[in-house]
């Protein structure tokens, strides 16, 4: 597999993972500094919001508690274009666009938020993982808040 | 068992569940709250700098607050005077003067009508531009707040207020803040289901980080004593700042740092002024809720965190860290309100039950409902019907 193929299905892997919620597995993409991060800019203060910042052993902290919140019910479904690689030795970057799609337990889907990944990563043992995973959403009127990452 | 039976309780210890669902009393609820009392819009600091400005909704009315170049922040109706479309259209921004995008009428940031497109059509009816500025409305700021009132008869914010204000003062008061938070939702429930939500600790136990950090959510009696002022206002929070949440229990030891004035470290400080704003306060953080009702189920909620205008980048991490984790759209407690007042909604809607309880008397503790009794007492004031019952 080329690096370029590689970073590609780590992209895919990302979203399958936290559809299916495998968030232990979701955390290990990431390097031991890695950084997750969700971000959107208000047109109403005119300022970049961060909603989410956190370092790997932040989120393996809070993903293990998800179980004990009272969540949204609908399942969620991301559709991630291919990534736009730009390689640079054992360091990459990658920028994707995404939708995730929410589907209620009746049945009924909708749009839940659009935006794109802008990711860093970095190659260690042969593995791409994230130095830097960052959701930037153009939705910012969510129908449901959110424990997981988006 | 019948769901429609009142509950043998004093009539002030229960609600109709229609005064959430019925369409002509959110109607009511426009014209006689809304159009009448002191609304809060924004906070000073989106509106700093002279040609800043920020349309909103008041009571179904657009309007349009703006920092003049004389420094005086002034409202209007956002509705041109010549065929009534809105005047400016971006939720915010910075301008020199607002030019109708309709037929190009052009005001001051004072409002005044300074000019019109083709003004020769208009010599022979001698149009006085005097006469035709945006239309005001009342603005008044306290505390960093940003107040606006349609009605030209209402008494002054800080009369609305009364003493509630010593509790807000201070920490929002103190220094320079700024909103460094923003985003909203459409919520399908009823605008008062979000006020109850943030009024009643009762529910506290919903929250799994409640569980881990608030220690008097299981168990123990609260620090914090409900505080209940006039006009419907309301608040909890304890005199000397003991009540304070358990952040290492949580593992977040680090958050609460630099606390805002008069607050302690890890304080928690709780105000819900009527009818719509919810103030929270995490000692070194501010969460404000803002609603704009849409219909009896859809409500659109604004939430705003504030820090300190100053920090630095540092202490503007810590803050935001502390204001994610329980409040933004990704935060442990936020997602699991909205379920529940969603969920109530959905059930009031259908009808089956036709009651609320709100009869918990517990000396002031924060999970006495007393302060949700004083807020229906002054809906009901406003509104001149009971909201025990419906007919």
């Amino acid at each position: 597999m080329t690096d370029r193929d590689a970073i590609a299905d780590l992209v895919q892997r990302t979203a399958f993972l936290l559809d299916e919620e495998r968030l232990a597995e979701w955390c290990a993409l990431f390097d031991a500094a890695g950084t997750y991060e969700l971000t959107a800019y208000s047109t109403e203060i005119r300022k970049w919001m961060t909603w989410w910042q956190a370092d790997r052993e932040t989120l393996e902290k809070t993903l293990k508690e998800v179980p004990q919140h009272v969540r949204d019910p609908a399942r969620r479904r991301h559709v991630v274009g291919a990534p736009l690689v730009e390689l640079s030795g054992d360091e990459a970057k990658a920028t994707a666009q995404f939708a995730i799609f929410r589907t209620m337990p009746d049945g009924q889907s909708s749009l839940y938020l659009v935006g794109r990944y802008e990711d860093r990563l970095v190659k260690r043992g042969g593995a791409w993982l994230y130095a830097a995973h960052k959701t930037i959403a153009d939705t910012r009127m969510l129908d449901a808040f959110t424990h997981i990452p988006l | 068992m019948n769901g429609h039976v009142a509950p043998k309780l004093p009539e002030t210890h229960y609600l109709d569940n229609r005064i959430f669902t019925d369409a002509e009393i959110f109607e009511q609820e426009q014209e006689h709250i809304f159009a009448k009392a002191w609304q809060f819009v924004c906070h000073e600091s989106e509106v700093e700098k002279a040609g800043d400005y920020r349309s909103a909704r008041v009571a179904g009315k657009p309007i349009l607050l703006v920092h003049g170049e004389d420094g005086v922040l002034r409202g209007f109706y956002n509705i041109c005077r010549h065929r009534a479309a809105e005047v400016v259209r971006e939720a915010s921004g910075n301008a020199r003067s607002f030019t109708c995008f309709y037929h190009h009428w052009n005001y001051g940031l004072d409002g005044a009508l300074r000019a019109v497109a083709k003004p020769a059509g208009y010599e022979a009816v001698k149009l006085d531009k005097s006469e035709l500025g945006l239309v005001p409305i009342r603005v008044e700021a306290l505390a960093g707040l940003v107040f606006v009132c349609l009605d030209p008869a209402a008494g002054t914010l800080r009369d609305f207020l009364g003493g509630i204000v010593e509790a807000i003062e201070e920490p929002l008061g103190g220094k320079p803040l700024e909103t460094f938070h923003f985003h909203q939702a459409v919520l399908k429930t009823n605008w008062k289901l979000w006020q109850d939500n943030n009024s009643e600790r009762y529910h506290s136990m919903l929250h799994a980080s409640n569980r881990t950090m608030l220690p008097w959510v299981l168990g123990q009696t609260s620090p914090m004593k409900l505080r209940i002022f006039p006009n419907g206002h309301s608040g909890y929070w304890a005199d000397k700042g003991e009540a304070r949440v358990n952040y290492k229990r949580g593992g977040h030891d680090d958050v609460a740092q630099d606390p805002l004035p008069g607050m302690a470290e890890g304080e928690m400080r709780v105000v819900n002024l009527f009818p719509d704003l919810m103030i929270n306060i995490r000692s070194n953080v501010v969460r404000l809720d803002r609603m704009v009702p849409l219909a009896p189920g859809e409500t659109l909620v604004e939430w705003r965190g504030l820090g300190v205008k100053s920090d630095s980048d540092a202490l503007r991490a810590i803050r935001l860290r502390h204001h994610n984790l329980f409040w933004g759209p990704a935060g442990r407690n936020l997602p699991e309100d909205v379920l529940a007042v969603e969920s109530q909604f959905r059930s009031m809607e259908a009808g089956q039950v036709r009651f609320s309880i709100v009869a918990r008397e517990e000396d002031l503790n924060p999970t006495d409902d007393a302060n949700i009794r004083a807020y229906y007492q002054e809906w009901g004031k406003r509104m001149g019907r009971s909201p025990a019952s419906v007919r």
